[in-house]
């Protein structure tokens, strides 16, 4: 059976800044068929940008995003679609 | 291009890097590991090797310490010096777009390519068509002879397989006015007497290689320096942030500024001077009026476009009288205008009407720098010019200044509530090279309305070269201020 796939977008300041305003969108860039099993929500800081290696601060590898719990790093449209895609393929297999 | 990309997030990450740096005391002592940190496992390798990345790296973070480092040589200089003269300057340097001449591509100039596509077929209507017989054939393959082509596009055209593709130069494509040039050596720069600032290159060239000398770290030494320090907030800039004006009030007052004036407030005061002026023209049966707020236009009307083209109304911008307003109450305050525009540094040089300006890219890279968290912020409400907090928001009409359409709209509605009719408006959405082609004509036939709104960025001041949010988001998050602004 088909779960949904939970997509966590960072909404902190450092993944903003980074870049992370447009993976709200990111429904727009996927296939119909996964579109309705995804879930956004958008969540204060995700503290992966405090939590990375010092020499990445600040910002660390922002903007992140979670699929189903898993970090997406330096998220664009494309590469966060990317995994959704993959997590889809995942669990239907 | 997407205004989300590689070379965007690099210069957000420089900048970020940089001003960590900077507030927490080690610049000198640190700057030389950043290409080494920026470049650190996980990095991929845009050109031959890392090394050269690195040393393009090197200049880029020469410019973000506000530097013109477009010649060859400003490589040899060290990291450590060139921060040292930072820290040290009392005035921002350098002004205006500049080349990376290690960054740039040299991107092919000649426009017409046959690809790998091409079928060598039969009818060859690329070599029939071609007016200047410059298509020929080899090894049964259709090839263009670049000292014969000039560029008509026919032979893409006629192609029945699409076989043949314009190479744009993304630079000389983008910009409005023919500022990029190639000099004696054959290398690209900017013609900064036909440059308007508009930016377009900075965001289109996907080698990045377009830079400008940031006045991220004058801003910051300007905080630190304990003086009374004026932020004043253009509407295009609040639209950049998360959590609504509120919040980025208090997050920009927790950077170190004394105060946060909302620039809509002198928008207030550009309506009536833009309105008046607007009505006498009309008195005087004078033709159209185009408006004043847009640097990079207004500098286009003075160069790119015949004086009879267009007039361009004398009414001072919102940024001047809303620092006009803040120098009037407190003269000794420093202030720094905030907003995604590049032009509006030459105008603030120009008119002296603040001593900075610091684009929302810079504002963002110190957000993060100092580890504001602008969700976390309390409300804090907008402060008058004196200083003391705001009575009221400015108005919705003013706030929406920021977005195509809304200057013209806050002249009309003045028209309106004067019992005036409203007047005839065109709005230029966007200055891109059709546009200015477009006026051009006007100088035989001019368009039959009263005011022309200008903006060089499309969609507006939201949209702006140096914005963060995506442009969707950023106009949604504007109409919500103006919206929240006072009757
Ligand atoms: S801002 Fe996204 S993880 Fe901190």
């Amino acid at each position: 059976m088909r779960t949904e796939i939970k997509v966590v977008i960072c909404a902190g300041t450092a993944c903003h800044v980074m870049g992370g305003s447009e993976l709200f969108l990111v429904k727009d860039r996927l296939d119909e068929s996964i579109r309705g099993l995804v879930s956004i929500e958008g969540i204060p800081c995700l503290d992966l940008c405090r939590r990375s290696a010092p020499d990445r601060r600040p910002g660390g590898s922002a903007p992140y995003a979670l699929v189903d719990g898993v970090p997406v790093e330096r998220a664009d449209l494309d590469s966060l679609a990317a995994a959704i895609t993959a997590r889809a393929i995942e669990l239907e297999g | 291009m997407h205004f989300n990309n590689r070379a965007a997030r690099l210069r957000r990450e420089i900048l970020a890097r940089l001003a960590t740096l900077r507030l927490e005391d080690r610049l000198t002592e640190d700057i030389e590991r950043l290409p080494y940190q920026v470049t650190a496992p996980g990095w991929e390798t845009v050109r031959c090797c890392v090394h050269k990345d690195r040393a393009i790296i090197r200049l880029r973070v020469a410019a973000r310490l506000g530097f013109d480092v477009g010649a060859k040589d400003d490589i040899e200089k060290p990291l450590a010096d060139y921060a040292k003269e930072a820290l040290e300057r009392k005035a921002p340097s350098a002004v205006g777009l500049f080349f990376l001449e290690e960054a740039c591509n040299d991107c092919v100039s000649s426009p017409y390519i046959v690809t790998d596509v091409c079928q060598g077929c039969l009818a060859r209507p690329c070599a029939s068509n071609c007016p200047k017989k410059a298509v020929h054939f080899v090894e049964g393959r259709s090839r263009i002879d670049p000292t014969l082509c000039v560029g008509c596009g026919i032979c893409a055209q006629a192609c029945p397989y699409k076989a043949i593709i314009k190479v744009p130069v993304p630079c000389e494509e983008a910009c409005p006015v023919g500022a990029v040039v190639r000099d004696e050596n054959g290398e690209r720069r900017i013609d900064k007497e036909r440059c308007v600032e508009c930016g377009r290159c900075v965001r289109e060239c996907p080698f990045g290689a377009v830079m400008e000398p940031s006045r991220l770290f004058d801003a910051i030494a300007t905080v630190r320096s304990g003086a009374k320090v004026v932020a004043l907030v253009a509407p295009a800039a609040v639209a950049q942030f998360p959590g609504g004006p509120g919040k980025f009030s208090a997050a920009v007052a927790s950077l170190g500024f004394s105060s946060i004036v909302e620039v809509a407030a002198g928008a207030e005061a550009t309506i009536e001077a833009e309105t008046h002026e607007l009505l006498e023209r009309i008195e005087r049966g004078e033709g159209p009026l185009a408006t004043s707020c847009c640097p990079a236009w207004t500098k286009t009307a003075r160069t790119a476009l015949s004086s009879t083209a267009t007039t361009v109304s004398s009414t001072p911008s919102p940024m001047v009288y809303s620092a006009r307003a803040v120098k009037a109450a407190r003269p000794d305050a420093a202030l720094v205008f905030i907003s995604p525009c590049l032009a509006k540094r030459r105008e603030a040089e120009e008119t002296g009407a603040v001593d900075l300006t610091l684009s929302t890219e810079e504002l963002g890279a110190w957000f993060v720098a100092a580890g504001t968290e602008i969700a976390s912020m309390p409300e804090r409400p907008f402060d008058a010019p004196d200083g003391t907090p705001a009575l009221r928001p400015a108005t919705r009409d003013a706030r929406a200044f920021g977005a195509s359409g809304g200057v013209a709209a806050a002249v009309s509605a003045r028209f309106v509530a004067m019992g005036r009719p409203a007047p005839r408006t065109l709005a230029i959405n966007g200055l891109d090279k059709a546009a200015i082609k477009e006026m051009g004509r006007w100088e035989a036939a001019p368009p039959q309305t009263d005011l022309i709104e200008v903006m060089a960025c499309q969609g507006g001041c939201v949209n702006g070269p140096c914005s963060i949010a995506n442009p969707r988001a950023a106009t949604v998050a504007l109409g919500k201020y103006a919206e929240a602004g006072s009757d």
